[in-house]
C-alpha cells in the first residue's frame, strides 16, 4: 500500500509541478496507477466507461446553466449595477461604502457560484470607486478578498453541485444548508468593517442620499434581487428541480438584460462561449477525478487511509481540526473543484464514520475551501486582487488576514454548532 | 504550417459553436419540461437528451478552453524559472498533455465502437443508440487533441499560443 501511495503522490506532484493541466494530471495518475498495479484491467475499455459515465450524471445538469446565467448577467453589466444600486443604501452605515464589497459579493455569489468570478466582477467596480472616495485601501482589498469567497457558500454554488454529485447528496439540501452560514458570514464581515471604521475613525463623509438616489439604486439592483428571490423561493418551496431552476435562471437573466436595454444577440453568444468553456474546464477535472477515484477504489486506498487514521484514535473534533488544516494547505496548490473531487472519496467515509452529517460536511468543506482561497501567501482570491490592483501579494495577504481569521473562527463555530447549517434544511423538510 | 494551424483554429471555433448551440438547446429543453409539468404533462426525453448535450458540451468546449487558457493548471514552479526555460517546460507539459488526451480519445473511440457494434441502446423510453451522443464526445476530445497540437507547435515556434480573456465583457471583467 505504501508503494502505491508513493507512486501516486510522486506522479501527481510531478505532473502538477510540471504545469500539466489539473484535470489531465488527475486522469494520468489514475491511468498509470491502474496500469502498474492492476495490469489485468483493459485500460482502454475501462477508462472509456469511466469517461462516459462521469460526463452524464443528471445532478450535474444545473452546473453549465448556472454558469450561463451568471455570464448573461455579467453581459448585462451586473457589476456596474451592483455599485450604483447598493451605494445609496449602504453609504451611511458605519463602514460606509465598504459594505458594497460584502453586499455586492453576497448578491453576485447568489447568481454566480464562483469565488474568483465574484471577486473579479465586484472588485473591478468597487476598488477604483472606493479609492476615489478616500476609503482605506487595505480594508477595501481585505474585505473584497474575504467577501469574494462567499461565492462558494451562497447558493447556487458550483462547488456544492460538485460535492452533491461526488458525495451523492441532495444538491437542493446543500443549497438550503448554505444559506444561513453564508448570510451569517456576510453579517460578520459587515460587523468587522463597521467596527474597524468606527474605532479608527477613518470613514470618509458621504452625502445623505436623496429619495431619488435611493429610488435609482433600487431600480438598478431590483431586477437582480428579484431574480435571486425568485430562484431561492422556488428552491425552498420545491416548485422545480435544481436543473430546471437553473434553466429558469437563464431565462430570467436574459429578460433582465432586455429590461435593462443591454441585450444583444452578440453579447448572448459571447456569454454562451464563455459559459461552455468554464463548464468544459470543470468537466475535464470531473473526468480526471473519476478515473483517479476509480483507481483508488480498485486499489483499496480510501479504506487503508481510513484504517490508518482510525488507528490514531482522534476525537471527532480533532479529526475536524486536522481536516481543516489539510484542506487549507491543499487550497494553496489546487482550485476548489479539484480539491473536492480528489479528496471526498477519502474524507467522506472518515467523517461519516465519526458520526458527522454528510450535508453538514458539505458546508464545512466549502468553508474550508473558502479559507484556502485567502490563505497567505498563495490563496487564489489574492491573485485575482493582485491582477486588479497591481499590489504585492504580501500586502494583499496582510489586508486579507483579519478575514482569514474570521473564516477560521467561523469554521470552528460551524464544527461546534452544526445546526447553523442543518437547522434550515431540517425545518423545511 | 500557418494554414494547418488556421484550419485547427476554425475547427475549434466550430466545435465551440456546437457546444453553445447545445447549451442553449438543453436550456430550452429544461424550460419545455417546466412548462409541460405545469400542465400535468412530462416529456420522457428532456432529461435524457439534456445529459447527452451536457456531456458533449464538456468535450466540445475543452479544446477552445485550452486555446483561451481557461483550463486550470499550476504555474507556480514554472513561473519562477527563466523565460527560456519556462517556454520549454511549457512545451514539455503540452507534449505530456497531448499523450494523455490521446489516451482519452482512444478510450472514447473504443467505447463508441463498442456501443455501435453491439447496438447498445439507452435504458430509457427513447431507446437512443448510445453511439450517437458518444460520437459527439469523441469529436470534442479529438478537437482538444488538435488544439493541444496547435498550441504545442505555436509555443515551440515562438508564435502567439493563447488567447486569454477571449469574448470577455469589457464593461465588467
Amino acid at each position: 500500500m505504501l508503494e502505491i501511495a508513493i507512486v501516486a503522490s510522486l506522479l501527481f506532484v510531478a505532473l502538477l509541478a510540471g504545469s500539466v493541466w489539473i484535470g489531465l494530471s488527475l486522469f494520468a495518475t489514475g491511468y498509470m496507477l491502474l496500469s502498474i498495479f492492476k495490469p489485468n484491467i483493459p485500460m482502454d475499455i475501462f477508462s472509456g466507461g469511466v469517461v462516459w459515465g462521469s460526463l452524464i450524471p443528471t445532478p450535474l445538469l444545473s452546473l453549465p446553466l448556472f454558469i450561463l446565467m451568471s455570464e448573461v448577467l455579467v453581459s448585462a453589466g451586473l457589476g456596474r449595477s451592483l455599485f450604483s444600486g447598493l451605494a445609496p443604501w449602504v453609504g451611511r452605515l458605519p463602514g460606509g461604502l465598504l459594505h458594497v464589497n460584502v453586499v455586492g459579493s453576497t448578491l453576485f455569489a447568489a447568481v454566480s457560484g464562483s469565488s474568483a468570478a465574484t471577486t473579479a466582477i465586484v472588485g473591478n467596480v468597487t476598488l477604483p470607486e472606493l479609492e476615489a472616495r478616500g476609503y482605506d485601501r487595505q480594508l477595501a482589498m481585505g474585505s473584497l478578498a474575504g467577501a469574494g469567497t462567499l461565492g462558494f457558500l451562497i447558493p447556487p454554488s458550483i462547488i456544492m453541485i460538485i460535492y452533491g454529485v461526488v458525495a451523492e447528496q441532495s444538491i437542493l439540501e446543500l443549497f438550503i444548508a448554505g444559506v444561513i452560514p453564508g448570510l451569517t458570514l456576510a453579517a460578520i464581515y459587515m460587523l468587522y468593517i463597521a467596527l474597524h471604521q468606527t474605532l479608527t475613525g477613518t470613514q470618509p463623509e458621504v452625502e445623505r442620499p436623496t429619495r431619488s438616489d435611493l429610488w435609482r439604486g433600487a431600480r438598478d439592483i431590483g431586477p437582480i434581487a428579484a431574480l435571486i428571490g425568485t430562484i431561492m423561493a422556488a428552491l425552498y418551496l420545491g416548485f422545480a428541480s435544481v436543473s430546471e431552476l437553473a434553466a429558469l435562471g437563464v431565462l430570467g437573466a436574459v429578460l433582465i438584460s432586455v429590461l435593462m436595454g443591454r441585450f444583444s444577440a452578440r453579447a448572448l453568444l459571447a456569454a454562451g462561449r464563455r459559459a461552455v468553456r468554464t463548464s468544459a474546464m470543470i468537466g475535464l477535472i470531473v473526468i480526471g477525478a473519476a478515473l483517479l477515484n476509480a483507481a483508488f477504489g480498485f486499489l483499496g486506498i480510501p479504506k487503508a487511509i481510513a484504517a490508518q487514521i482510525a488507528g490514531f484514535g482522534l476525537s471527532p473534533m480533532a479529526l475536524i481540526a486536522v481536516l481543516l488544516v489539510f484542506y487549507a494547505l491543499l487550497g494553496m496548490l489546487l482550485d476548489g473543484t479539484s480539491i473536492i473531487v480528489m479528496t471526498l472519496p477519502i474524507t467522506l467515509p472518515l467523517i461519516m464514520a465519526a458520526g458527522f452529517d454528510p450535508i453538514w460536511f458539505g458546508i464545512f468543506v466549502v468553508v474550508a475551501v473558502e479559507i484556502s482561497q485567502i490563505t497567505p501567501p498563495i490563496g487564489f482570491n489574492l491573485f485575482v486582487i493582485q491582477s486588479q490592483t497591481g499590489e504585492s501579494i504580501g500586502k494583499i495577504a496582510r489586508a486579507a488576514l483579519p478575514f482569514f481569521f474570521i473564516l477560521l473562527g467561523f469554521a470552528m463555530w460551524l464544527a461546534v454548532f452544526p445546526d447553523l447549517a442543518l437547522w434550515l434544511p431540517r425545518t423545511l423538510q | 504550417m500557418t494554414r494547418f494551424l488556421t484550419l485547427i483554429d476554425r475547427m475549434s471555433r466550430v466545435a465551440e459553436t456546437a457546444a453553445v448551440v447545445l447549451i442553449f438547446g438543453y436550456c430550452i429543453l429544461m424550460l419545455t419540461e417546466v412548462v409541460a409539468r405545469a400542465q400535468a404533462q412530462s416529456f420522457s426525453f428532456t432529461w435524457e437528451f439534456s445529459t447527452y448535450a451536457m456531456a458533449a458540451i464538456f468535450a466540445l468546449a475543452s479544446g477552445p478552453a485550452i486555446r483561451t487558457a481557461v483550463h486550470v493548471r499550476i504555474t507556480l514552479v514554472t513561473e519562477m524559472l527563466p523565460a527560456r526555460l519556462t517556454r520549454w517546460m511549457d512545451v514539455a507539459a503540452n507534449f505530456v498533455a497531448l499523450m494523455i488526451v490521446a489516451a482519452i480519445v482512444w478510450s472514447m473511440c473504443v467505447k463508441m465502437a463498442g456501443s455501435f457494434d453491439r447496438n447498445i441502446l439507452a435504458t430509457s423510453v427513447s431507446k437512443t443508440p448510445l453511439w450517437i451522443p458518444q460520437t459527439l464526445v469523441l469529436w470534442g476530445f479529438a478537437q482538444l487533441w488538435l488544439d493541444l497540437l496547435a498550441r504545442l507547435i505555436r509555443r515551440a515556434s515562438g508564435r502567439t499560443f493563447e488567447w486569454r480573456g477571449a469574448d470577455k465583457e469589457k464593461s465588467d471583467a
